[in-house]
């Protein structure tokens, strides 16, 4: 009972400051189906993973979303202060880029945000066109950018491999996406074709795929029916259309994090360098 | 992965025996008929649990299976989301197979989510310091530094994501009250476990939940060795020219109850030894103290200042905290300063006379001044979900004597000295009751001073009247103030509209008592005339009702704000100080703003005393004893493009703003004595500016290029010699900068400055030259190995108005720090070119000026750092 107050509670948190920074949003599905991921990273060499994120897999019948609903919780609550700023008072704005090497944290008046936490992408995937939708941003205070990635049909290869996850009947599939070979679990039990991130195209639900040199995996932890369907919905009216190429390479340059500083009037919005470095699961 | 390789070879002798068997067909609904899209159809052995190979149907609804297998019949199933299960055993050949399935609702096990990770929303991160550090570490500093999103800046303070932290506790007690530094810089990351970070960190627990913050704080978890027993450490330096040290001592001692920090520094190199001693938190309310009284020097340079201070410097700091019970604790932080700080220099000033004379002043001056400042604070805290309350009581006493010469045909000697006493409390409420929440400050603060400048001979014989045995003359200051602050605030949130209510209520009382006399050389001093003292009292008071709405919408958003202050200040006033803000997002890329405010404000005691004070040995002034009154409006518009993708930044405005006041202000010159005086004659100032500034973000050579232009023009008037002079000024700077990351070992930044200053007599001849000024600053670190780091500064300044000698000056530094396990070494080489003068010029009003300032010479400087217990 406590955890599911904990979820609901998380939930609600993260529906409530969405829905203030945003004005726009459209509802393109319901969700029947609730899964919940462990995504691990880690890097080259290492054991244990540097980062754990929960996301979230909507289901519904002809769209489904992938999101990490507490870093766009987190962002929302940040943006939604900024928004709220007194603007009465603002005299001026600057905005400085990551690389322009700008520091104002030693001024009074500085705020600032981290990108390095969380994902903050979210994926929408069209099981009618099978077009997957990207709605995703570099950095917190700046713009949402969105593009279309049409995967075609992903060439897996499914092997004869059984084993149960999450108890789970699973078959394994292997494919080679991107510059990466992952090896995914899929159940036929869950009739859906979808599963995490921007994998789907298996006979059943993915509920646990990792790419072979083990810096990416996604696991289910989590499945739930939902009794009351929830609205998928996305917010893309203020996204600016980009290819997937022009986004990786913001988010090379400007994953770091935000600076705002408010001083007699005079906002400057800077942002810093990233202290990881950006492991892209997408190489090629 | 073996089991895997296994299964194939198993399977290949079966796969090439059998024939290629291809199954298709349409799925369709059972109800409507319609083609259905996306289900999963599968085959199978018999038996097995592994597919052999499956397809999903296309928008027409139709899938296609091709395999290879040798057994008599196949397993085909069709399903589907919230579609119900199908199977049917079919023979293994190619055919044509339909299917009509029905819709139903899914069902499915559910697992029950373990509550995963969801550490980002409201919780701390741990770092445990034994996994962060190695041997280049020395201080909690340096392991605070590898940890992910935490940055320490040269002065101690902690950013994490780059934003300084709102609290810094070591134990969960707030110990140093924001002069964390000390703890940053001295207490070895060897008696430190653990190293917390609290995001999202609300201080107050009565406002958690209610007011957001994206700010983080940092808890310090000593170990267990650690606590209970006194640690100390220490730091030595030494260097040349002339002799240089640099020293520090620190302890601590953590026990239950009670925490205690002390620090001392002290040096002559040019370092300001109160660094530490600063809060790095945002402080609040404060009067502001400055000299009204001082010895005449030059003004201090616009570049490092531990290239020009000349200091002598001692400074001690003390902490205590006690915890009461659970909910209560109490600190206690006394800091002391003793420096002894030189200045020399050379400046003139020349001044516009009407009837095209000028006036100018040379004067060679040097002062020797000595501070002592003491500061205590005692702060009592409860901070409990319901309620929080927090009283600070602080005192500042600083006692300074400033001795100067004027070298000139006959040298002038000054004395000044100026002790001053600030006694202060805050107290902040908040009380929650259900979803109400009410808000309480108050302020109330007394700040006395009582100076003395003496100044010798006897300048202005024409002041005193037959005092021929006297031979200087001493100018007394005094004066007493007390200020209180309270409010209460409020608001109302409620969808697009924002209402915000704030009471206020501002008392400010103040009393001057000033006198100039001649003093004798015996000591006595003679009372003089009315016109050359002062007694007098100002009282305001002040109570204001500020309602303030937000509306936002779309891509609108307009605020509007109309203040009520009732003021009563010799007269009773009713104000009106409305402000408006609008701003527009045409798209992602561009965005407006527009503002217009208006306000009304006065001078305060120090522009309304009619006798004679002589603030410096040449500068007496005195006013007709009307209250300075002035009307402001200023109008501003914004312009601000982006391109993210293309990394274009662009930012372009202008303001316009126009002041009218009741009084205008007049100098006289006699000699160089200026007088200075107020006409009640009604006048306005103006002006304008310009801006621009644009980025570009290269990432062939990962690099950014940035540009900023600025203009402004401005008209006043003053009067000067009886005569109304208008005056026009005009700037302009350009700064072109780029920095760039060359490698993982090295980094450099390059900028560079072109100003433009030039004034205007409306009706006069022109006598100002428009005076050009460069500057540049390039920087270059290397990072040849960990615990190794090499920075290397160059700057560069000309200015043309420099009349004689070199009109640029150039400044190299270089530093080598070394980290080792037990101790840190520091070699630096400041100045190396030994430049030892800087040379500026600018305009202000109607005058010109110009000054030398004596720099340190090139040093060298060794610094040592272990611990000793």
């Amino acid at each position: 009972m406590k955890r599911i107050l904990i979820i609901a509670g998380i939930w609600g948190i993260s529906i409530s400051a969405i829905a203030q920074t945003t004005g726009n949003k459209r509802t393109i599905d319901n969700a029947s189906i609730r899964c919940y991921y462990l995504f691990n990273k880690k890097k080259e060499a290492t054991d244990k993973a540097f980062r754990s994120d929960t996301m979230v897999l909507y289901i519904g019948a002809k769209a489904s979303k992938f999101y990490d609903p507490a870093r766009l919780g987190r962002d929302s609550m940040l943006t939604a202060k900024i928004k709220n700023m007194d603007t009465q008072t603002i005299k001026s704005m600057n905005i400085y880029k990551a690389d322009s090497g700008k520091d104002f944290s030693n001024m009074p008046g500085t705020t600032s945000s981290s990108t390095a936490e969380g994902e903050s992408y979210q994926i929408i995937k069209d099981k009618l066109t099978h077009k997957i939708n990207v709605l995703d941003y570099p950095a917190v205070m700046g713009d949402r950018f969105q593009y279309e990635d049409e995967l075609g049909t992903l060439p897996w290869k499914i092997s004869d491999n059984t084993d149960t996850i999450a108890s789970y009947v699973c078959q394994s599939a292997t494919l080679t996406f991107r510059g990466r070979d992952y090896k995914a679990w899929f159940t036929t039990d869950i009739p859906v074709n979808d599963g995490p991130w921007k994998f789907s195209g298996l006979p059943g639900l993915i509920l646990k795929i990792e790419d072979t040199k083990d810096l990416f995996s996604f696991t289910l932890i989590g499945l739930e029916q939902l009794k009351v369907a929830v609205p998928i919905q996305i917010d893309d009216a203020k996204a600016i259309k980009c290819s997937r190429a022009d986004f990786e390479k913001l988010r090379k340059k400007q994953g770091g994090g935000m600076q705002i500083n408010f001083n007699a009037g005079n906002v400057i919005i800077a942002e810093t360098a990233r202290e990881f470095e950006y492991i892209p699961m997408e190489i090629e | 992965m073996i089991k895997h390789k296994l299964c194939i070879f198993f399977m290949l002798p079966f796969s090439f025996a059998a024939a290629q068997t291809k199954i298709s067909g349409t799925v369709t609904g059972k109800e409507d008929g319609k083609s259905l899209a996306g289900i999963n159809v599968t085959v199978k052995e018999k038996n097995q649990t592994g597919m052999l190979t499956y397809a999903l149907t296309d928008e027409k609804g139709a899938y296609q299976l091709i395999y290879k297998n040798a057994s008599d019949s196949v397993l085909i199933t069709v399903s589907g989301f919230n579609m119900k299960k199908q199977s049917e055993t079919i023979v293994n050949k190619s055919q044509i197979l339909n299917f009509n399935i029905i819709a139903q609702a899914i069902s499915l096990k559910e697992i029950k989510i373990n509550p995963p990770k969801i550490r980002q929303l409201n919780d701390t991160l741990n770092y445990l310091v034994d996994g962060f550090s190695d041997k280049n570490d020395r201080t909690i500093g340096d392991v605070l530094k590898k940890m992910p999103g935490i940055t320490v800046k040269d002065n101690g303070a902690i950013l994490y994501n780059n934003k300084p932290i709102n609290k810094f506790y070591i134990e969960d007690k707030d110990l140093l009250q924001g002069r964390y530094g000390i703890a940053t810089n001295n207490i070895e990351f060897k008696d430190v476990a653990t190293v917390q970070v609290l995001e999202n960190h609300q201080p107050i627990k009565a406002l958690k939940d209610r007011e957001f913050t994206d700010e983080a704080a940092i808890n310090l978890k000593l170990k267990d060795s650690a606590k209970g027993i006194l640690t100390a450490n220490a730091q030595l330096g030494t260097g040349l020219s002339p002799a240089l040290w640099n020293n520090e001592l620190f302890s601590m001692y953590f026990g239950k109850g009670r925490q205690n920090m002390n620090a001392y520094k002290g040096n002559n190199t040019g370092n300001d030894a109160t660094a530490e001693l600063n809060s790095l938190y945002s402080e609040g309310h404060n009067i502001k103290q400055g000299n009204s009284l001082y010895v005449q020097s030059p003004s201090p340079p616009s570049i490092n200042q531990n290239r020009y201070l000349f200091n002598r410097a001692h400074a001690a700091s003390v902490n205590n905290l006690w915890t009461y019970g659970k909910d209560y604790q109490l600190n206690a932080n006394i800091n002391y300063l003793n420096d002894r700080q030189e200045k020399e220099g050379y400046s003139r000033s020349v001044y516009y006379l009407p009837a095209d004379s000028l006036l100018t002043i040379e004067e060679k001056l040097a002062s020797t001044e000595h501070i002592n400042l003491l500061d205590f604070a005692l702060q009592l805290n409860t901070n409990k979900p319901q309620y929080y309350l927090d009283n600070s009581l602080k005192f500042t006493g600083q006692w300074s004597n400033e001795e100067g010469n004027v070298l000139k045909s006959e040298s002038i000697l000054q004395d000044l000295n100026a002790p001053q006493y600030k006694l202060s409390n805050s107290f902040n409420l908040i009380k929650n009751h259900k979803k109400l929440s009410f808000k309480a400050y108050s302020y109330n603060g007394y700040n006395t001073t009582n100076q003395t400048l003496g100044v010798a001979p006897l300048l202005y014989q024409e002041l005193f009247n037959g005092h021929t045995t006297s031979n200087s003359i001493l100018q007394s200051f005094n004066l007493n103030q007390f200020s209180s602050v309270n409010r209460v605030s409020f608001g109302i949130n409620n969808g697009d509209w924002k209402q915000n209510y704030t009471l206020g209520a501002e008392v400010n009382l103040q009393h001057l008592k000033s006198s100039l006399m001649a003093k004798a050389a015996s000591g006595d001093v003679t009372s003089t005339a009315d016109s050359l003292n002062n007694d007098f009292q100002l009282n305001k008071y002040e109570v204001y009702f500020r309602p303030e709405y937000t509306y936002s919408k779309n891509k609108y958003r307009a605020t509007v704000s109309f203040p009520v202050v009732y003021t009563y200040l010799l007269k009773n006033r009713l104000f009106f100080n409305p402000s408006f803000n609008i701003r527009y997002q045409l798209n992602s890329f561009w965005n407006l703003s527009a503002s217009a405010r208006y306000g009304n404000e006065f001078g305060g005691i120090e522009s309304i005393y009619t006798g004679y004070i002589m603030h410096s040995y040449r500068n007496l002034v005195r006013n007709d004893g009307q209250l300075p009154e002035q009307k402001k409006q200023s109008y501003g518009i914004d312009v601000s493009y982006r391109h993210p993708i293309h990394a274009i930044f662009l930012n372009a405005g202008t303001n316009y703003f126009k002041n009218e006041m009741n009084l205008l202000y007049g100098y006289d010159y006699l000699g160089i004595l200026s007088l200075r005086k107020s006409y009640n004659n009604p006048n306005s100032a103006d002006g304008y500016n310009f801006f621009i500034r644009m980025s570009k973000g290269i990432d062939l050579l990962s690099s950014t290029i940035s540009f900023e232009a600025n203009y402004s023009n401005s008209a006043a008037s003053q009067i000067s010699q009886s005569e109304i002079v208008d005056f026009k000024s005009e700037n302009y700077s350009i700064t072109p900068k780029i920095s760039s990351k060359i490698s993982k070992w090295a980094s450099f930044v390059y900028t560079f400055t072109h100003t433009q200053y030039k004034n205007k007599v409306s009706n006069g001849v022109d006598n100002f030259v428009p005076i050009y000024a460069n500057k540049q600053h390039g920087q270059l670190n290397i990072f040849p190995s960990k615990g190794f780091i090499v920075n290397m500064t160059y700057e560069n300044y000309y200015n043309s108005a420099v009349a004689s000698g070199n009109r640029t000056m150039n400044f190299a530094d270089i530093a080598l720090k070394r980290i080792f396990k037990k101790m840190e070494f520091e070699l630096q080489y400041a100045n190396i070119f030994n430049t030892k003068q800087y040379i500026s010029a600018s305009y202000s009003d109607i005058s010109t000026y110009y000054s030398a300032y004596n720099l340190r010479p090139a040093q060298v400087l060794m610094k040592i750092k272990f611990k000793i217990k």
